[in-house]
């Protein structure tokens, strides 16, 4: 070994993956080579203390992140998912029955609900505080993950995520929007859990991001109604967010749409 | 036991190094806690492959690790900002008495730069390939040839990448600006080192990325 192979080769060394000879061939040189023993010394110092500074940049793992990963192995355990997405049609035909029940009695319930007062005593610092719910939901949004159940069949993605989640997940129908049910996968908003469901509207994705909202303020800067319901509206980075609550629980959606397209969305999901 | 229940007893006990090995290839910690579901939930689908006994953490690390590549395609961009960075030696006239002050123990005021703020900042500015291959040899502890597994290439071009990548981070913690001498001496292939010494092949020369 000289100079040369012994610069090239030292970290190889330093990680243990020498064999005894080439171990032997290095050290010999170093021993033999003031230059290089003194390089070898320096060297040594500074992989010592990259390791030890490396490994000292800790990263806690969240502590939603373990429920959240026993709810997508407890979903991958099940024979769902696609396989219940081809779903033969004789059970279909209920299920499609079951769906616009369900989904009748949703849009009913919907109504019922009072106003939530909490949203119209939000003030503009409250409104300024709030954007981090919206960034939140545009960050769930983007990220451009696959879903974990694909149906456009809004009682097969509801089915699925039964015992998945800690809220009930109730997919609307978008019967009179032209958005198309993609699927869903388990997701989240901050670090608290929540149902994605995920549609197509003209080749675009929104999202619908459905979680408890309990200690959250579902707030954002511009308001608007449907039928009975303050919707809280706001933007980041070109994705637009609509916010509501509805029987307890919470409800974004959010898209690369305006604040229009995205209303009609939201009446056409909970308020047809 | 059920399968999911053997799968976790084997699995589980990574989460910590699959979390951070995450965080630190997607730089975002939400897109890390995907990146770790998503890469259990494949490993359990695939678990009927896994071999009872072989190294599960280097197993785990290779299926995280290739839906990371798959998803963010980032790899190729950051190779070319590394290499446009390299391989320009202009900068060379340019360093500034400030920068020249630590010389004075420059080894001892590196040593102490190797933590905290200073140092992840450095690490997350490393290429992505560079990045995984030291972090999986430093912190993980794997070996080359796992490593070579996990980032499915040769042996030969984890060394490089470790050796670049440590002195990147180097430079980076210095506050050096790479020069091009630096940037064209490489690690050497040990696979090549002992062919030269059994006499198989000419003497070896570094090597850049391949």
């Amino acid at each position: 070994m000289n100079c040369g192979d012994l610069r090239k080769l030292a970290d190889a060394y330093f990680d243990g993956e020498f064999a005894d000879d080439d171990r032997r061939d290095l050290e010999a040189h170093a021993a033999a080579c003031v230059a290089c023993g003194r390089h070898v010394e320096t060297e040594r110092r500074y992989h010592d203390a990259l390791r030890v500074g490396l490994r000292g940049l800790d990263e806690p793992v969240p502590p939603a992140l373990a429920g959240r990963i026993d709810a997508a192995l407890a979903a991958a355990a099940r024979p769902t998912g696609r396989a219940e997405a081809a779903r033969p049609s004789r059970t279909r035909a209920w299920v499609v029955t079951a769906c616009l029940a369900a989904a009748a009695s949703a849009a009913s319930l919907f109504f019922v609900q009072r106003r939530d007062e909490r949203l119209r005593a939000l003030d503009a610092a409250t409104a300024a505080a709030s954007v981090s719910i919206v960034e939140a939901v545009v960050e769930s949004h983007r990220r451009d993950l696959p879903v974990e159940v694909a149906s456009v069949n809004p009682e097969d993605v509801r089915h699925w995520f039964q015992g998945k989640i800690d809220v009930p997940v109730r997919p609307p129908h978008m019967r009179t929007s032209g958005a198309r049910l993609v699927g869903g996968r388990v997701s989240n908003v901050r670090e608290r859990q929540a149902a994605q469901l995920v549609y197509d509207l003209g080749g675009r994705k929104v999202s619908v991001l459905i979680f408890d909202p309990d200690g959250m303020r579902l707030d954002a800067p511009r308001r608007q109604r449907v039928r009975d319901h303050d919707v809280a509206l706001g933007g980041r980075r070109g994705y637009n967010v609509a916010l509501f609550q509805d029987r307890g629980l919470g409800y974004a959606v959010a898209g690369e749409a305006d604040d229009a397209e995205i209303m009609n969305f939201v009446h056409a999901a909970f308020a047809p | 036991m059920s399968q999911k229940r053997a799968f976790e007893r084997i699995a589980l006990p990574h989460l910590p190094a699959l979390h951070r090995m995450a965080v630190r290839l997607c730089r975002n910690g939400d897109d890390a806690n995907d990146l770790v579901q998503d890469g259990l939930v494949k490993a359990f689908r695939f678990f009927h492959r896994f071999e009872e006994g072989s190294n599960a953490r280097a197993w785990l690390f290779k299926v995280m690790v290739n839906i990371f590549y798959n998803r963010y395609h980032k790899a190729a961009r950051d190779r070319r900002l590394a290499e446009d960075v390299v391989a320009d030696d202009r900068f060379d006239r340019f360093v500034s008495a400030a920068s020249l002050a630590p010389t004075r123990d420059p080894e001892q005021a590196l040593v102490e730069r190797l933590s905290g703020a200073g140092l992840r900042r450095a690490l997350e500015n490393l290429p992505v390939d560079f990045r995984a291959a030291v972090l999986l040899c430093d912190v993980e502890g794997l070996s080359y040839r796992e490593i070579a597994d996990v980032l499915e290439c040769p042996i030969g071009t984890v060394m490089s990448r470790i050796y670049r990548g440590r002195r990147a981070l180097r430079q980076a913690l210095a506050g050096d600006v790479p020069t091009a001498s630096q940037a064209t001496a490489g690690a050497v292939d040990l696979d090549d080192y002992r062919r030269w010494r059994e006499g198989a092949a000419p003497r070896p020369k570094g090597r850049v990325e391949s």
